[in-house]
Formats: structure tokens, sequence, C-alpha cells
């Protein structure tokens, strides 16, 4: 099976200003991977487990969490966005887990 | 708190040196154009033109980092650590910040240790347990404790001052200004622009290894503050792994040396041009540090 590398920036997980360099992430997949997978590995990564409020966005449209990677037939070295769709339940959720 | 009196005295001796060798340059360039009262005016301006910049650093930091001043309610967790840090040192509780950054960083700002701002990243504070983010803070009040943004300033007031000086003697030479048309005169113009073009350079050099001896004492406040040295080592090698895995910071790089460790380095930088010491070096230290506290490590 054919792997695929998936870049996701990431720069916006937590709402900040958006004027300086972006931060991205290599994902190694295969075309079974799904984009929750993709989700959950990236957000692991920075330890943040609140899965439910993130998607993936791609070309600016709003990714199926249950959608496989070959689906969506991406270009070789395609870059994916990490958004948070509720910042201030994130924010929320933070205070309530003594994260901030 | 305090720091044992061979230490405390070690720093301030380095200090004292790294000033000389600022001042032994500026004084050299001096001579260079023709007198030290000229060298003297550079250093008047430079000094006052640093020293606007310390009373407004915190709004200038604060804008350029993206950090927000939170309240209590806002960031609990972070208002506990700094007002227990701030207790035990002996210092006015500073103002937090937050900066919304997924690389896991923290920096201290402020002209004094009644006006100091402490701000950490949100992803220092998702990744690091209490412990960890207590050293990390506590070496950021390390700073204020030790007037570290005065420092900062008087050591790149200089700084200005041999640039401006430099530039200065650059220019007299390309106009003729320096010497006239003898074979010594030529000389003379040669060697005064390699030092124009040298003494900046050095002045910066300088200026860096302050930057760096001042992280060291920094550390150093953050292992007798929290008599857990071993906890800023792991928060240290977790800070030195996110950026080394690519996660840079969404912050200004003018703001590098203000960070716990440099947001934007790059793995072949020499740590001769850099603002802090190299992690591998911190460790070591605070290694030495816990084994006289009687740790084993």
């Amino acid at each position: 099976m054919s792997s695929l590398t998936i870049i996701v920036d990431y720069s916006n997980v937590y709402g900040g200003r958006q004027r300086f360099p972006k931060n991205f992430i290599e994902v190694n997949v295969t075309p079974d991977t799904t984009v929750d997978k993709v989700k959950n590995t990236v957000l692991n990564y920075l330890n943040i487990p609140y899965f439910d409020l993130y998607y993936l966005e791609f070309n600016k449209q709003k990714l199926d969490d249950q959608q496989s990677v070959g689906s969506l037939n991406f270009s070789k070295k395609v870059v994916l966005v990490l958004k948070c769709n509720n910042l201030d339940e994130l924010y929320s959720r933070m205070r309530r887990d003594r994260r901030l | 708190m305090s720091l044992s009196f061979g230490s405390t005295l070690k720093v301030y001796l380095k200090l004292t040196l790294l000033f000389a060798l600022l001042g032994g340059i500026l004084v050299g360039l001096g001579f260079l154009i023709g007198g030290i009262s000229l060298a003297f005016w550079f250093l008047l301006f430079a000094l006052a033109f640093n020293f606007i910049m310390y009373f407004i650093s915190d709004k200038i930091v604060l804008l350029s980092t993206g950090a927000k001043i939170v309240s209590e309610e806002e960031a609990p967790r972070l208002h506990a650590i700094v007002s227990k840090l701030s207790a035990q040192a002996g210092i006015p509780k500073p103002k937090v910040a937050i900066v919304r950054s997924p690389q896991p960083n923290a920096f201290a700002t402020g002209r004094n240790k009644e006006h100091a701002l402490v701000a950490a990243t949100t992803g220092l504070l998702n990744m690091m347990n209490d412990d960890e983010v207590e050293a990390v803070l506590a070496h950021e009040i390390g700073h204020v404790i030790h007037r570290d943004m005065l420092v900062s300033t008087v050591a790149a007031s200089i700084a200005t001052a041999i640039s401006y000086i430099g530039n200065l003697i650059a220019w007299m030479v390309i106009l003729g200004g320096l010497g006239g048309r003898g074979r010594d005169d030529s000389a003379r113009s040669i060697a005064a622009l390699g030092a124009a073009i040298l003494a900046p350079l050095a002045a910066t050099f300088v200026q860096l290894a302050i930057s760096r001896s001042r992280e060291y004492y920094a550390d150093e406040a953050s292992a007798v503050l929290t008599r857990r040295p071993q906890s800023l080592i792991r928060a240290l090698t977790k800070i030195e792994q996110m950026i080394y895995r690519g996660a840079p910071l969404n912050a200004s790089p003018s703001t590098a040396s203000l960070w716990i460790a440099n947001p934007f380095k790059g793995s072949s930088l020499l740590e001769l041009f850099s603002t802090h010491p190299s992690t591998e070096n911190r460790i070591r230290r605070l290694e030495e540090i816990a084994r006289k506290m009687g740790y084993y490590v």
C-alpha cells in the first residue's frame, strides 16, 4: 500500500494571531487512514485532548472526520489546516482541567 | 531567596568583565575618531534612545509577541503559580499574560520588580505539569529579580553607540576625512575601516555573551527558588524537543532573547552567535546545582 505525507498547519490551534511563520508537522499516512486519525495524531503531539473541538480543512473546505485519505485524491504534498470550531469552549475546558 | 556568595560573586565579576570589554571597545573607537568626548556623546545618545525603549519595552513586547494580560478567572493555574513564586522571591506579583501559541515557551519583561510581566504560551501550559511550569516561571522571576531588563538595556546602549561610531568611521574613511594621501595615512585609513567593521561585531558578541550569562543566572535562580532543578531540566528538554521538531513560535524573531529558550534557532547555530546558551550546557549546569543540593542526578 503506497504511503503519503500530509502536512498539517497547526498554527491556529489556540486561535492566536497569524502574523509570523506558520507551524507545520508532517504526518505519514496510507490511503486507508481516516481524516480523524490524522487530526488526532497532531492533537496528541500537541497534548490537546479535546478532539471533538477540532477539524481539518483543505482549500477552506471542512473535511469529514470519517473520510479516508485515499478517497480525497490528494496530491503528493498536501497541506491541511487544523482548526478549532469553538475557542470559547476550548478555553473553558482548559480552565476546568487546570490547564490554564 | 539567595544564591551562594561564591556564585553571586562569579556572576558579578563576569558581568563587570563583559561591560568593561564593551567600554574598552567604545573608548578604542573614540580614540580613532579623534577623542573620547565624541564617543561619550554617541554613548549619551544611545543611552537616551535605549532608556526610552526600556520604559516602553513591556508594551512593545506585548505587541510583538501577541501576549494578552489575563485575569485570575481566565488563567487560575498560571496566576496561582506566579503568586506562589513571587511570594517566595519576596517581590510584588508580576502581571500575568498568555501567548496563544502551540510552542511551549515563556518570557518576562518590565523595567523593574514593580512593573514586571510574566508570560507563558498555551503550548507550555498544556504540555507541562505543575512542577515544570513552576520551574520555567521561576526562571522568568529570576530575570525580574536580577533586573535583566536594565542589564540588557545598558549593554544594548553601549553596543548601539559602538555601532554608530563604527558607521561614522566607515563614512569618514570613504569620504577621506581620516588621513591624507601619504602611505602612513592610507594604512591608518585601512586600520580604521577594519576597526569600524570589527568593533560593532565584537560588541554584538559581548552583548550576546551577557544575554547568555543572564540565562544561566536565571536558571540558577529557578533551582534555588523551587528547590527542584530537575523540574527545569525536564522542562528545558521538552521545549528543546518541540523547537527541534519544528514548532516555530508565532512571535517576532526580534523577541528571541526574551524567551526561556530561543524559539527561532536552528540546529547548526553556534552558541557564540546565540542569545541563549545551548540547552545541553544549561542542563549540565543544572545537574551540577542539583548535585550540590544533594540530589542524585
